[in-house]
């Protein structure tokens, strides 16, 4: 019987692979030569537009005996029909629900910040607004797969640099009208081509051209080859929440706010700007959301107090995500389920390396030497973080080298010597931040870990407005901290802070051997190539330290005890289809 | 009496005119581009100036300043930047917000505090005048954000009593929008208490003590009546003064209480106006609130005038 099937296995495994890309055997033969895990493998097959029961079927059948293991819940959860239901590998929020859907849910979110716009969103607060009517082609969940939603399938050219999508049929929006590749067309031309005044991040992977092949398919053609293009495209890229073609002809800042247009799983009701939101269930949905609730509640809280004594008084159900200081009340709370998942949000500290001090690389490292990273996390997080090892490449990233380099642990003694061979006694310098979470306290207390070797370092916190408009690129000779929010690719970390002609270097790092490394690293299809790359940006970063990552911090969520089925991403996206109050 | 009025109704117009010029300069002042604050530090330069180009930020600061004078002076105070929306609309239904929150606490404060204030003078040194004067003071004290937490937690979250957000659901009657509305007021009726009692008590012991009450006395007129007809109608002055300067905080300056009691009122969307460099929504609010205040200062000078003759009479009495 299992000699039956596994011939029948092998047959239809070699059926598929007649059938698959180069690059799909490619990393096939990777995962069957056990260079991948089975984790990996789905992720990265995700990626390049491989289906889930086809991921599945090779996992199981080439399964090697290391390639079995997973550390996370593997694999996305869903099957392909309905969209958005990748679920966070925690306890407590996962459950899933065999309601029938009545009743409503109430929620308390991050007040937007500004008018709820596809277009000119770049906050937390819209992008879980957007993504309640909205949706992608594709969902980034928060164990890094690519789950097909508007896009059914893609696949790239052998070249990496033509890639195809081909849109679900039987999508509607809330109006009615059916979804075809003219309104893909339209955002993404609108978003990534200049012609609207968007926030769209580029990360120079802007498509060169974007054509709708028939009602069902478009083609994005890129000006340099990337393998991780689908999540540019993707719920990751914020601003592509697919709308109509017709919503660009009278396009305003702000116009998106009077129907809140989308094939979403909600239709807005009510939205009072700052104060609150309510949804009801999308009748109409393309997929399966039977177990939705009826309605959806939201009120805004610019203060985290404000969301802590509403779910203490029981006016909440769920607050989707919470500061580990502003929820503190509740984290300890027999009364609250606390959920967290890894993202890879992280903080830069950031030296100028153009200017004394901080030009030689001994200095930075002796104040990454300082540093104890699980004091920092467990006093300014309560716990909620992975300590960082001064680059950005999240340790659950597919391509995350684990070899190397050794993390940098606090040593004094080391630092020590290193600023005696730096020739530098005792010195000052500025180290400037803004005022964002717990930013302004992890600057106090890098200020008090480098004063242990002599290095005094003077604060100044201003607003995020004067912080990035006034210092951030301008560092000159100094320090300073920026936050970077989390992402389902490496790819933006890597480039605009880093690259030598990078957009956002606030190190002032110029270095050649790391630029040619990145564009070997963004163009290569093969996740085993890409390890090794990342290997060597690992190694190079830790060694340069043109900035110091001390941590990446956890996404904490809180739902009242008999609430289930929340599902959230690193981003902040959330989803609410199986929700329910029991 | 009508020439004082238009008088003071012309200062007042100077004041919003020069209080116009320096909102403007103000928000001139504020660091950061206009674009790059709405679109954030991620958005490429190409789409900072195209915002920029459509706001019509780009352009000289006398042009942007007199078209936006242009349009205040018919009513029309533009677009919000980041809210996308009529500067009249937002900052309509805020102020309404904040009326609601500031007539509750002024109705509860100033008869409480007067009260207060008179049976403090009249008990001078005794227990009463003990538990006013030090009492109120010590509630004067302590910031909001500490009294307001103190409130939420007592009658809102241990109690369950109240509510303890000041934003009632959506279509709520007017007895629901009062209850929610409670905590708040309270926490500013301990701000104000001890401030308008004190002002109280201290006008009334020095009317107490002037000689037109001793005349009264000696002539042999009830207490209760030269009370009433000689010392509280003298007292009660600097008091309304005090009472009408509190408009203007009670309706522009409850940020915290606002924030705390998630409501969203003028304070509040100022607030958020200036931190994201919003120069319609930020001028055009502070203006509307100059002009709250003005009218408020207006009144009270009418109210004062009429009770004292000297002021009605161009100082010459």
């Amino acid at each position: 019987m299992k000699a039956k099937k596994s011939v029948r296995d092998r047959l239809r495994l070699d059926a598929i692979r007649r059938r698959a890309t180069p690059i799909e055997n490619h990393i096939i033969d990777e995962y069957a030569a056990g260079k991948i895990t089975r984790r990996d493998f789905i992720r990265r097959g995700t990626i390049i537009g491989m289906s889930v029961s086809v991921l599945g079927f090779v996992a199981t059948a080439c399964a090697t005996d290391e390639g079995a293991t997973t550390t996370l819940a593997g694999g996305p959860t869903t099957t392909g029909g309905s969209g958005t239901t990748g679920g966070p590998t925690t306890t407590g929020a996962t459950g899933t629900s065999g309601s029938t859907g009545a009743g409503a849910i109430r929620a308390a979110m991050i007040t937007p910040a500004g008018a709820i716009d596809p277009v000119l969103t770049n906050d937390e607060g819209r992008l879980a607004i957007l993504g309640q009517t909205g949706q992608y082609l594709a969902f980034s969940d928060a164990e890094l797969n690519l789950i097909p939603v508007l896009a059914e399938s893609w696949e790239p050219n052998d070249t990496l640099d033509v890639w195809t999508f081909n849109l679900r049929q039987g999508v509607t929006y809330h109006d009615g009208s059916p979804m075809v590749a003219d309104d893909v067309v339209a955002v993404f031309t609108n978003i990534a081509s200049g012609n609207a005044a968007s926030a769209y991040e580029t990360f120079g992977v802007t498509p060169e051209n974007i054509v709708a092949i028939d009602e069902a398919t478009v083609e994005f053609t890129l000006a340099q080859p990337n393998g991780s293009f689908p999540f540019f495209v993707s719920s990751d890229n914020y601003n592509g929440i697919i709308v109509p073609a017709s919503f660009w002809d009278s396009y305003a800042e702000g116009s998106y706010e009077t129907e809140f247009p989308g094939t979403g799983i909600w239709q807005i009701e009510n939205h009072e700007p700052g104060v609150s939101a309510s949804f009801v269930k999308n009748q109409n949905y393309w997929g399966d959301n039977a177990a939705q609730p009826e309605q959806l509640e939201v009120i805004f809280f610019a203060d985290e107090a404000v969301a802590v004594t509403a779910f203490q008084e029981g006016r909440v159900d769920v607050i989707p995500h919470i500061s580990s200081s502003g929820g503190q009340a509740l984290l300890e709370s027999p009364d609250a389920t606390v959920a967290s998942i890894p993202t890879a949000q992280h903080r830069q500290v950031y030296f100028d390396t153009s200017a004394p001090p901080f030009n030689d690389k001994r200095v930075r490292q002796a104040v990454a030497l300082t540093l104890n990273r699980q004091v920092l996390i467990d006093g300014l997080l309560a716990g909620f973080g992975t300590v960082g090892n001064d680059h950005p490449i999240w340790e659950f990233f597919p391509m995350f080298s684990q070899d190397t380099p050794a993390q940098r642990a606090e040593d004094l003694a080391a630092a020590q010597g290193l600023l005696d061979a730096a020739g530098l006694g005792a010195f000052e310098a500025p180290l400037h931040t803004l005022v964002f979470a717990e930013v302004e306290d992890l600057a106090q207390l890098i200020a008090a870990s480098a004063a242990q070797v002599g290095i005094t370092l003077n604060l100044g916190v201003f607003d995020s407005g004067t912080y990035y408009n006034d210092y951030w690129l301008a560092a000159a000779g100094s320090m300073g901290i920026v936050n970077y929010g989390h992402r389902g690719v490496p790819n933006v970390y890597l480039a605009a802070p880093l690259l030598s002609d990078g957009t956002w270097n606030a190190s002032h790092w110029v270095n050649e051997t790391y630029d040619d490394l990145y564009n070997q690293f963004a163009s290569a299809p093969d996740l085993d190539i890409q390890r090794q790359l990342s290997g060597e940006l690992q190694t190079l970063l830790n060694d340069e330290v043109p900035f110091i990552v001390p941590y990446f911090v956890d996404h904490i969520s809180i739902t009242q005890p008999n609430f289930s089925g929340l599902v959230v991403t690193g981003m902040g996206h959330v989803d609410l289809v199986n929700a329910s109050v029991s | 009496m009508g020439r004082f009025i238009v008088r003071r109704i012309g200062l007042a117009l100077i004041t919003l005119a020069l209080l116009s010029v320096l909102v403007f300069i103000g928000t001139q002042l504020l660091p950061g581009d206009v674009g790059r604050r709405v679109l954030g530090p991620f958005a490429t330069q190409e789409s900072v100036d195209i915002l920029n180009a459509r706001l019509g930020t780009d352009r000289p600061l006398l042009v942007q300043y007199t078209d936006w004078i242009g349009g205040a002076v018919t009513g029309d105070l533009g677009d919000s930047i980041t809210l996308a929306r009529p500067v009249t609309e937002l900052v309509g239904r805020a102020l309404l917000n904040s009326a609601k929150l500031g007539a509750l606490a002024f109705v509860i404060v100033v008869p409480l505090s007067i009260l207060g204030g008179i049976l403090a003078a009249l008990r001078r040194g005794k227990l009463v005048d003990r538990i006013v004067t030090v009492g109120g003071l010590s509630a004067t004290v302590i910031p909001e954000f500490v009294s307001g937490i103190i409130l939420i937690l007592v009658f809102a979250v241990t109690l369950g009593w109240l509510p303890g957000t000041a934003s009632a659901p959506r279509g709520s009657g007017f007895l629901t929008q009062l209850r929610h509305l409670i905590l708040p007021a309270m926490c500013l009726v301990l701000v104000l208490f001890g401030y308008i009692a004190r002002i109280t008590r201290a006008g009334v012991i020095e009317a107490l003590e002037a000689d037109y009450t001793r005349t009264a006395i000696l002539k042999g007129l009830p207490r209760s009546i030269v009370i009433r007809r000689e010392v509280l109608r003298n007292a009660l002055l600097p008091t309304i003064a005090v009472v009408a300067s509190q408009v203007g905080y009670l309706i522009g300056g409850l940020v915290i209480v606002e924030t705390l009691f998630s409501y969203q009122g003028i304070g509040q969307l100022l607030v958020g106006a200036a931190r994201n460099a919003d120069f319609p929504l930020l001028a055009g609010g502070v203006l509307v609130v100059g002009a709250v205040f003005q009218v408020s200062m207006l009144l009270a000078d009418l109210s004062y005038s009429w009770l004292n003759p000297r002021i009605r009479l161009g100082g010459s009495g």
